[in-house]
């Protein structure tokens, strides 16, 4: 069935629509024309349940550039790229295409997880930091409508490096593999867009 | 709500519309479904590096839980590093204090604020000539600039330090002696326009890595054959994550980054290759004791260092010495040269300094796209606080000095002090400062973020009977510092409270507190001001202005004096703005405006000078000293040095020579040591430990061998080993093939893990004219104990 | 029954005539104006005439291109008179 979408036209105006970003107030929001539509099994089902434990234990909150999963690390700027520039399958582990082949520096975000010293592995987290979780899904204008984006786009423009039909995790696959143009419904969410006027918080400290 | 379908997709296709046009939506127009709860962003400069990252924190329910990075600043467009990520970790260490804490009798014990004020307050005025002030190039610009007043007007002694002076004061004591004033002309832009980056003893892939990408990324994206024009020169002492990189590395002897700025000078004369339009319009030449040189003394100064004599001492190839006298004599090449600790932490840091800038003006190469000599910082604010305000034991705000009589008189006038208030004799500069801390001859010190306790070189010497003294340290975690104070506060860091910072290319950027302080933590500024105010209420003269009211006072737009000593009130008032907009008065003297608070406050950072146009827009400034992009370059100059101690607007090439460093390896100890930083952490760690993903990657320090060495000394990783230097030693893990490789016959250490201080070891011999010590070379040996 | 919404990019001179001429279209409804964009909701019978009608759009002097926004490309008119 085809039905509602959001399509840009071929015109200067894709990219500036691609931007557009919708001003949601999360105190007052209310679905006006549906109920939510949450995907009721998505962090119900165990099997995504432990793979979002997983995900969860490679980065320091939602957001944050993932630690390197693997003992490989990179001599120099852009070694990573042999496996990362395109997916592909080495060592019997799916390598993810990087989102962005342009940045050749890494290990700059992303950091080994396993410790540079054996014998210090089992030193305890001293922190009691705890970061954004991972939203259950993307929000939805109304009942039908195509999620949003639950994440920023910026370093993260190529949605095929992780919602491809080979991602490890299977609840990160994007559910029609046939479309390549995503951004076409799914639009960004302001809130992780940051574009936020400042100046609304003068007044006071 | 919609009656049928097609209403519905109606209001639909209206809806989205409007949002589009960024109409804000009808209540209940649009479904945050899955939104986390609450999350807002702010905008801050990161914690860290003197970069100067603009972040955006994610903060819900009152705590950070995310931090990304900012879009809109032009520093970092969005791209951050592994520490700027985790920044928003350093604020939740299990260990925060929350307490101010008072030793008595060995023990340290829970006081209240109201104790710990009143004890300072006393002790200080029981011996304000002897308490000092050691901060940081950390401080925000108002803790920075309060600071200074307590100091050089109210305990008038001039006792203020800044860590910086372990960091930035040969970069800054160099672009004055150069230029007449400081701080770079270039920006970060001049990164995405030059072909050649020379790094000076500079690993930036791990300490300004988001600089590093910039170029990085753009000479990658290119085609080969264009790409292979884009040049990256990496000159140092030790192999690093930068040489992975570089398209030549070239080693050399330690100190002889001297020798080789003077070839290519050397070069430039002897090929004719020199800007002889720029050189004869903005320049002249300086002996080294500052004596009138003309061009021929200069090139008769040059003749020791012929390609010969330069490789001979520098241990560079001709070939690559005749390289880089090539590029810069190529009229056509676009050359950044950066550095930072290599340069600066030099017993000769001012003079290696000024030589960089006789390559670049010799060259020309300034003050055009691409073209800049850049001395990058370590420090958040080293420029926006230590250097800009002033937090030295010799200056005043924005380039004063408190020799000057009327720089004295014009910051006595703003503070309404009373005349005479300020000393004219400079302070003690930091190692003096430790020195006179341990003989006695200071009383008290005032510890604000900073650990010296860890980064002070030969710290047994130092740091010896710092105990005993009345040592008060604010910081945030129990640190080697807050060991041996008698009071420690706790304080509020980054986000918990409201800041301005200034980075490397003189932009200031501001940011709103965002969360609460931990406990009873509390700002730094509420600190000084809240001890500054109870020994005005116990009658000390110093804190009384000229008609007798608080030196210190916070003042509303009335010019209402405000309680802001008094926390619950101090916590109503944005007291920032008020002293930052205070000390703005002081920056138009040399040039270096700032924008008001207000308008900071709705940019993502402003490079000064920053000044408004006829329209009434503020216009921050990209080069400085560039006709067309600094207002204060007069018409049909093009390129003005107006910061020209003599007037006239010349630059000053130094003869500077080559000066031995005061030790070198020898048979009892054989070894370079060199210490530095690493990717993962912030300088003492104390923050950057905290962070789990930080901690794991680079849990603690060790010490780096080049594996033939490694080999002779039958060392392999993980070998305990002992670095022993004729001042102290330090028993660390041996890495063998780790991050980086030392040259032949050096080692490398980190100085960041607390548990293994490796300045026990270091020399604190410093630069003559900066006082800058030098922790990149000293002579040690070393042995396998385990 | 194609349902769309657009953004018409006028110069800021142009708006209100532009705004009027739409105004007076059977088909276009006009659902705001900021500065010198007008959104508007249409609905056709079929995407050949959405076609036609952006191209009408496009040439109203003043406008200086179309931004859509929302395309609803359901087949049948029966499925949305059902609901």
């Amino acid at each position: 069935m085809r039905y509602l979408a959001v399509i840009p036209v071929l015109c200067a105006g894709a990219i500036s629509f691609c931007l557009t970003v919708f001003q949601v107030d999360a105190e007052t929001a209310v679905p006006a024309a549906a109920s939510p539509s949450a995907p009721a099994a998505v962090g119900v089902d165990p099997a995504v349940a432990e793979e979002r434990v997983a995900r969860t234990s490679r980065r320091a909150f939602y957001t944050a550039p993932p630690v390197i999963p693997h003992e490989l690390f990179p001599a120099s700027a852009g070694d990573c790229l042999t496996c990362h520039r395109e997916e592909g399958i080495y060592f019997g582990k799916v390598s993810s295409k990087t989102p962005h082949p342009e940045l050749v520096n890494c290990n700059q975000c992303h950091l080994p997880s396993r410790p540079a010293f054996a014998e210090v592995e089992a030193a305890p987290a001293p922190t009691t930091w705890k970061g954004l979780e991972s939203p259950t899904d993307g929000t939805r204008a109304h009942v039908v409508a195509p999620p949003t984006m639950p994440h920023r786009k910026l370093l993260r423009e190529n949605c095929q490096s992780c919602h491809s039909a080979q991602s490890p995790f299977a609840s990160m696959r994007g559910p029609h593999p046939e479309r390549s143009s995503c951004t076409q419904c799914h639009v960004a969410v302001s809130e992780y867009e940051f574009r936020i006027d400042h100046s609304a918080l003068l007044p006071t400290r | 709500m919609p009656t049928s379908r097609r209403e519905f997709i109606r209001r639909s296709a209206q809806l989205a519309a409007l949002a589009a046009l960024g109409v804000p939506l009808p209540e209940g127009a649009s479904a945050a479904v899955n939104l986390p709860d609450g999350l807002h962003w702010q905008k801050a400069p990161c914690r860290f590096c003197g970069t100067g990252c603009g972040v955006m924190v994610g903060v819900q329910g009152g705590r950070v839980v995310a931090v990304q990075g900012d879009p809109d600043n032009g520093v970092n467009k969005g791209l951050l590093c592994a520490k700027g990520y985790h920044a928003g970790g350093i604020l939740y260490g299990k260990d925060r204090l929350t307490h101010p804490l008072i030793r008595k009798n060995g023990v340290y014990e829970k006081a209240s604020w109201d104790e710990a004020i009143e004890l300072i307050a006393d002790s200080i005025m029981a011996d304000p000539d002897r308490f000092s002030i050691y901060g940081s190039g950390q401080w925000t610009v108002p803790e920075g600039y309060q600071n200074s007043k307590f100091i050089k007007a109210g305990l008038s002694n001039n006792h203020l330090e800044p860590n910086a002076r372990l960091c930035m004061a040969s970069a800054a004591v160099g672009l004055i002696s150069t230029f007449g004033v400081d701080e770079p002309s270039g920006c970060y832009e001049d990164l995405d326009e030059c072909d050649t980056v020379i790094t000076w003893g500079n690993n930036w892939a791990e300490m300004h890595p988001v600089l590093f990408s910039r170029f990085m990324d753009r000479k990658k994206a290119l085609p080969k054959f264009q790409s292979a024009r884009m040049t990256y020169i990496d000159m140092a002492t030790r192999k690093t994550r930068s040489t992975q990189s570089a398209d030549i590395y070239m080693e050399f002897v330690p100190q002889t980054d001297m020798v080789i700025a003077n070839c290519i000078c050397y070069q430039l004369l002897k090929n004719d290759t020199y800007d002889k339009d720029f050189v004869a319009k903005h320049t002249r030449f300086q002996a080294d004791d500052g004596s009138e040189m003309d061009l021929e003394a200069f090139r008769t100064f040059l003749e020791d260092y012929t390609l010969e004599k330069a490789s001979a001492l520098s241990g560079v190839s001709i070939g690559h010495l005749k390289m880089l006298g090539d590029l810069f004599g190529d009229p056509k090449r676009k050359v950044v040269s950066l550095w930072c600790m290599g340069l600066n932490q030099h017993t000769r840091g001012t003079a290696v300094n000024n030589l960089v800038y006789n390559v670049h003006l010799l060259a020309g190469k300034i003050g055009k796209p691409g073209s800049t000599p850049f001395s990058l910082t370590g420090q958040p604010s080293a420029c926006g606080t230590a250097r800009e305000v002033g937090t030295f034991a010799h200056a005043l705000p924005s380039g004063r000095l408190v020799a000057n009589e009327e720089h004295r008189k014009e910051c006595e006038d703003l503070w309404n002090a009373v005349p005479g208030a300020i000393n004219p004799k400079p302070g003690f500069h930091t190692v003096q400062m430790f020195e006179a801390l341990a003989a006695g001859e200071l009383t008290g010190m005032w510890v604000q973020v900073t650990n010296p306790g860890q980064s002070m070189p030969h710290l047994h010497k130092n740091l010896a009977n710092a105990e005993d003294r009345f040592l008060v340290v604010s910081d945030v975690y129990p640190t080697a510092t807050t060991r041996l104070a008698k009071v420690v506060l706790p304080s509020a860091l980054w986000v918990e409270k409201n800041g301005v910072f200034g980075n490397s290319e003189r932009r200031t950027q501001q940011w709103f507190k965002a969360v609460d302080p931990p406990g009873e933590a509390r700002d730094d500024v509420w600190q000084v001001l809240a001890v500054a105010h109870r020994m005005y209420e116990k009658g000390f003269k110093g804190l009384r202005d000229r008609d007798g009211n608080f030196l210190l006072a916070i003042r509303d737009e009335n010019g209402q004096e405000i309680e802001a000593w008094k926390w619950e009130v101090f916590n109503t008032v944005n007291v920032d703005r008020i002293l930052y907009n205070e000390y703005r008065a002081l920056t138009t003297k040399k040039h270096k405006d700032l924008a008001p608070y207000d308008v900071l406050a709705e940019h993502h950072g402003l490079r000064w000078p920053v000044v408004q146009d006829d329209a009434g827009i503020w216009r921050e400034t990209t080069r400085r000293f560039v006709e067309g992009e600094d207002p204060y370059v007069e018409k049909g100059k093009g390129i003005q040095f107006y910061g020209a101690k003599a007037g006239d607007d010349r630059a000053i090439i130094w003869a500077r020579p080559y000066v031995a460093p005061p030790e070198v390896p020898d048979a009892e100890y054989p070894l370079w040591l060199c210490t530095g930083r690493v990717l993962e952490h912030w300088h003492t760690g104390t923050m950057t430990q905290r962070v789990k993903e930080l901690h794991n990657a680079m849990p603690r320090a060790y010490v780096e061998f080049h594996p033939m060495d490694a080999n002779e000394l039958g060392i392999q990783d993980g070998d305990t080993i002992r670095v022993q230097s004729r001042r102290g030693s330090m028993v660390l893990p041996a890495w063998v093939r780790g991050r980086g490789m030392p040259a032949r016959g050096a080692v490398f250490v980190p100085f960041f893990d607390e548990n293994k201080l490796i300045n026990e070891v270091t020399l604190d011999a410093f630069c003559p004219q900066s006082k800058q010590p030098d922790y990149k070379k000293c002579a040690v040996r070393v042995e396998k104990v385990g | 029954m194609p349902i769309s919404s657009l953004v018409v990019h006028t110069g800021e001179e142009y708006t209100s005539k532009v705004r009027d001429q739409l105004n007076g279209h059977p088909v276009i409804e006009v659902v705001h104006v900021s500065g010198g964009a007008i959104a508007i909701v249409t609905e056709t019978p079929d995407d050949s005439v959405d076609k036609l009608l952006w191209k009408q759009i496009e040439e109203i002097p003043g406008v200086s291109h179309l931004e859509l926004v929302y395309h609803n490309f359901e087949d049948g008119k029966e499925y949305i008179d059902a609901h």
